[in-house]
C-alpha cells in the first residue's frame, strides 16, 4: 500500500494503489496526482463545499460514497425551503421538519422564501428553536400574505441567531415590539426588510445594533415615517416606497431619510427628490443631508416631471458623483429650465460625472430638457445613454440630436447612445447588495 | 570596487526573497511580499525565521505540490497588490477557477494546508457549482470517488428528501410486502405448533441467509439501524394482501422479498428473528399515495420489485445448494 492510504479513510472497496479499472496510480506518492484527490480534503473543507449546495444537491451527496456518507450531517446546513426543494406547501413542512429533526446541526443558512401562517406559528417558532439551525449565518424568512387583515408576527426566536447572523432577510412579517432588545447583530453586513411592519423606535435600534453593516435594503416597509441614518460602515443604501403588502387604513411609510453620518457611504438607490403636491403618485421621500456626500459615487433616482430643480438640488449634495441614473416619470405641463450659473458651479459636473443614464426617455420637451442639461453643462461626461420607450428610428433620433444639441456638447469625448429599453423601473436587490460591483447596474444597462 | 558600482548593485541585493521547499525537494525563490501573504508561510518567517536563504528554505506541506504552489504564488502575487479595484479582484478570481477539476482539488488542498482562507473559499465555491446540478453517477464520474455504497444505503438518505415519486413508492412497496409476509410468517407460526418441522427449515435458512450475508454485509449497518425509527405504520396496507390475487410470480417475489429484509437486518445483527417491526421511515402521509401515479407507473415498480426479489432470489440459490428439494419446502417459493 502507499503511503497515502493513511491520509484516505479506510473501509474503500479498492486498494488505495489501485484505480477504478485496477491500473496503479500515476504519479508520485506523496502529493502528487492521484484519482481521488477531491477525497483527499480535509472534513471541514469538503463540509464547506456541501455547505454551498442547493438543499437537495447537499443531501444528495450521503449517495455518492462511503466516505461522504456522513458529511452532509457535518456540514453546516443550508437549508432552501424554496421551489427547489418544492413547491408544494404541506410538502413545504414536512421537509423542513424532517431536515431539521435529521441535522445535528449547525447551520450555515435558512431560507423560507414564503411560508404560509395559517396555525402553523408555534411549528415554524418550533423550527427556529432547533438546534439544527445554530450558529446561523444567513436568514430568509418570508411569509406568504394570504389575508392582508391578519397579523404576520416574526417569532422572537428568528432573533436567537442575531449573534451570528451575517445576512438577513425578513420579509412580509411583523416586528414585535418585544424583540427590541434583541436586536443585536455584532456581524451583520448586509439587511433586508422588504414589506415589513416595523415601528421607528424599533428601527432604529435595529441599525443601532449593527455595528458592522455595509448593505441595507427598505423595501416597501411601513410602520416608521422618519430614519435616520448613521452608520460608520454603511456603503449602501437601496429604498423603494412600493408597498406590495395591504395593510390597512393609512399606513405609515417612509417618508423622511435624514442620513447624519455615513463616511463610507456609496450607493444611494432609488431616490425621490421631489416634492410637493402629489395627484398621480402615492408618497414622496424627502432626502435630508446634512453633510456632503463625498464617498458617493452611484445614485439613482426617479423624478416626476421631470423635475430639473430637485435633481441639481440632489447633484450638489454629491460632489464627487460619478454616475447616475434617472428613472423619468413624463407629467404634462412640466417646464424644465435651469440655467447654470459659472460662478456657482456644481462639482460633479465640472470634475466627475461621468456617466448618465436616462431611463424611460421619451424625447419630449421636458424630459429633453433634462437631457439637455447634462449635455451642455456636464464637462467630464463620456457617455450618456437614453434608455428608449418610443422605437428609435433614425430620424427620431436625428431630431433629437438636433434638439439636445449635441454638437454643443461640454465635453468633446462624450458618446451618446440611443437604446431601446424597457426597463421602467429599479429592482433594489441585487443593486444594493452587491457591493463588489463598481456599477450596480452595469449589466444591465451599459453595454 | 567603488561605492558608486555598488549602489548599482545594492537595489537588487536588497530586495527580499523567501526560499520555499515541496515535499518533492525542488526550491522555489519568492518575492517576500508575496510570500508573506500566506498565513502559515508569513508565521514560519515570524517564528522560526526560516525561509531567508536557499540552505534554510522553509518546507511546506505535504499536500503543497509544485503546480499548485505556482498557482498559488501567482493568486498572492495579484491579491497582495493593494491598488486594485472589487471588480478587478473578482475579475481574476473567476479566471483564476477555470481549471481542470483535477487541478481545482489539489489547488484546494493544497491552500488549505497553507491557511489561505480566501483562496479555500474561491475553490470551493468552484468546486460546488460543479457539483451542484449533477447526478450522483455524474458526480462521481468527475471526481472518480469509488461506488461502495449498497443499494440499500443509497435509498436510505433519499427517504428523506425524495425528489424521486418512484422511490417513495418503492420504499412503499418493499414494507408493503415485508409486512405482507410478517403476517404470513405468523399465520405460518400458528399452523407449525403441528408442523414442527418447517420452523426447523425457518431457522435453518436464517442460518443460511447468515452464511450469505454475515461478513459481507455493510458496515454502517449498525449505525443507519440505530437511526431508523420505528414506525409502526398507522393503517394497513389499503390494497388486500396481494399474494392472494396476483400470478405466482408475485407471491414468489412477496415470499423472497422478506428474505432480502431479514438478510439485511442479518447482515447488521446476524441471524435475527425475521419477525421485525415495520422500521421504514414514512416521512409522508399516506395520502401522499395518491401522488398521482398512473397504473402504468406502478406496474413498472412492480416490476422492480420482482426483479430485484429475482435477483436476490439467484443469489440465494446459487449460495444455497439445497437444490429444489430443500427450496420446495417452501410454500409459494416456486420460480417462475
Amino acid at each position: 500500500m502507499e503511503e497515502d492510504a493513511a491520509s484516505t479513510t479506510a473501509k474503500k472497496t479498492k486498494p488505495d494503489g489501485i484505480d477504478g479499472q485496477g491500473h496503479p496510480k500515476i504519479g508520485s506518492p506523496a502529493g502528487g496526482q492521484s484519482f481521488d484527490s477531491i477525497d483527499r480534503l480535509p472534513d471541514e473543507v469538503l463540509g464547506s463545499i456541501i455547505s454551498l449546495l442547493p438543499t437537495k444537491a447537499g443531501a444528495r451527496i450521503q449517495i455518492l460514497s462511503r466516505r461522504w456518507r456522513p458529511l452532509w450531517r457535518a456540514a453546516p446546513l443550508n437549508l432552501d425551503a424554496g421551489c427547489d426543494l418544492t413547491c408544494q406547501d404541506r410538502k413545504q413542512i414536512l421537509f423542513v421538519s424532517k431536515i431539521l429533526s435529521d441535522h445535528p446541526g449547525p447551520a450555515r443558512r435558512f431560507a423560507l422564501p414564503g411560508i404560509r401562517l395559517r396555525d402553523r406559528y408555534a411549528r415554524i417558532d418550533g423550527w427556529l428553536r432547533s438546534r439544527a439551525l445554530t450558529g446561523l449565518r444567513e436568514i430568509d424568512f418570508h411569509y406568504e400574505i394570504e389575508n392582508p387583515q391578519l397579523p404576520y408576527p416574526l417569532p422572537p426566536s428568528a432573533l436567537r441567531f442575531a449573534p451570528t447572523l451575517c445576512v438577513a432577510d425578513f420579509g412580509n412579517c411583523d416586528f414585535p415590539r418585544e424583540v427590541a432588545p434583541l436586536l443585536k447583530f455584532p456581524c451583520l453586513k448586509q439587511l433586508s426588510l422588504r414589506s415589513v411592519f416595523v415601528l421607528e423606535d424599533v428601527l432604529h435600534s435595529l441599525l443601532c445594533g449593527c455595528p458592522v453593516l455595509e448593505s441595507l435594503l427598505l423595501d416597501g416597509n411601513f410602520g416608521c415615517g422618519c430614519l435616520r441614518i448613521n452608520s460608520p460602515t454603511l456603503r449602501s443604501i437601496g429604498i423603494s416606497l412600493f408597498c406590495l403588502r395591504e395593510r390597512g387604513e393609512n399606513p405609515i411609510l417612509l417618508q423622511v431619510l435624514i442620513i447624519e453620518d455615513a463616511p463610507c457611504l456609496e450607493r444611494l438607490l432609488p431616490l425621490y427628490p421631489d416634492e410637493g403636491p402629489a395627484t398621480i403618485r402615492v408618497k414622496m421621500i424627502a432626502l435630508s443631508l446634512t453633510t456632503l456626500m463625498r464617498t458617493v459615487k452611484v445614485v439613482a433616482l426617479d423624478t416626476w416631471g421631470p423635475n430639473l430643480d430637485s435633481v441639481v438640488d440632489l447633484l450638489k449634495c454629491f460632489p464627487c458623483l460619478q454616475k447616475l441614473y434617472i428613472m423619468s416619470h413624463l407629467q404634462n405641463g412640466r417646464k424644465n429650465k435651469w440655467s447654470y450659473n459659472p460662478l456657482d458651479p456644481i462639482e460633479c459636473l465640472e470634475s466627475h460625472l461621468r456617466q448618465v443614464v436616462v431611463m424611460k426617455y421619451w424625447g419630449m420637451r421636458p424630459d429633453v430638457d433634462l437631457a439637455k442639461f447634462f449635455v451642455l453643462n456636464a464637462k467630464v461626461l463620456k457617455k450618456m445613454v437614453f434608455g428608449c420607450i418610443s422605437s428609435c428610428n433614425d430620424k427620431w433620433m436625428a431630431n433629437q440630436r438636433r434638439r439636445l444639441q449635441l454638437n454643443n456638447r461640454a465635453s468633446q469625448g462624450a458618446r451618446f447612445k440611443f437604446k431601446r429599453s424597457a426597463y421602467s423601473t429599479f429592482a433594489c436587490n441585487s443593486h444594493t447588495h452587491d457591493l463588489w460591483k463598481d456599477d450596480p447596474f452595469d449589466s444591465h444597462f451599459c453595454r | 570596487m567603488s561605492e558608486s558600482e555598488l549602489a548599482v548593485i545594492k537595489p537588487e541585493a536588497l530586495k527580499a526573497y523567501i526560499w520555499l521547499q515541496c515535499f518533492d525537494g525542488s526550491i522555489q525563490q519568492v518575492d517576500e511580499e508575496v510570500a508573506i501573504f500566506c498565513p502559515m508561510i508569513c508565521r514560519e518567517i515570524v517564528k522560526n525565521g526560516t525561509g531567508s536563504s536557499k540552505n534554510h528554505a522553509i518546507t511546506l506541506p505535504q499536500r503543497v505540490n509544485p503546480a499548485s504552489l505556482s498557482l498559488i504564488l501567482d493568486y498572492c502575487r495579484f491579491h497582495q497588490v493593494t491598488g486594485r479595484s472589487n471588480k478587478e479582484r473578482k475579475s481574476f478570481d473567476e479566471k483564476f477557477v477555470r481549471i481542470e477539476t483535477e487541478r481545482l482539488c489539489e489547488l484546494t488542498s493544497a491552500a488549505d494546508s497553507l491557511q489561505l482562507k480566501p483562496l479555500v473559499d474561491l475553490t470551493s465555491r468552484a468546486l460546488a457549482r460543479i457539483i451542484e446540478g449533477k447526478t450522483p453517477e455524474e458526480i462521481r464520474d468527475i471526481f472518480h470517488l469509488p461506488d461502495d455504497l449498497t443499494e440499500e444505503e443509497k435509498l436510505e438518505p433519499l427517504k428523506n428528501i425524495n425528489d424521486d415519486p418512484r422511490i417513495r413508492l418503492l420504499n412503499r412497496l418493499y414494507a408493503k410486502k415485508r409486512k405482507e409476509l410478517q403476517e404470513r410468517h405468523e399465520r405460518q407460526k400458528l399452523k407449525d405448533v403441528q408442523v414442527q418441522k418447517e420452523q426447523k427449515d425457518e431457522r435453518s435458512l436464517d442460518e443460511l441467509l447468515c452464511f450469505i450475508n454475515g461478513d459481507g454485509g455493510s458496515g454502517g449497518g449498525k449505525a443507519t439501524k440505530s437511526k431508523k425509527k420505528n414506525k409502526r405504520r398507522k393503517d394497513h396496507a389499503k390494497n388486500p394482501p396481494k399474494a392472494d390475487s396476483e400470478p405466482a410470480n408475485a407471491e414468489g417475489a412477496a415470499c423472497v422479498v422478506p428474505c432480502k429484509v431479514d438478510s439485511s437486518n442479518v447482515s447488521r445483527l446476524p441471524c435475527q428473528n425475521p419477525d421485525i417491526q415495520d422500521d421504514v421511515e414514512y416521512p409522508f402521509e399516506d395520502a401522499d399515495l395518491d401522488d398521482g401515479l398512473d397504473p402504468a407507473m406502478k406496474e413498472e415498480l412492480d416490476r422492480e420489485v420482482e426483479d430485484f426479489a429475482r435477483r436476490l432470489n439467484s443469489v440465494w440459490n446459487d449460495s444455497h445448494i439445497g437444490g429444489n428439494g430443500s427450496v420446495q419446502r417452501f410454500p409459494g417459493f416456486n420460480h417462475r
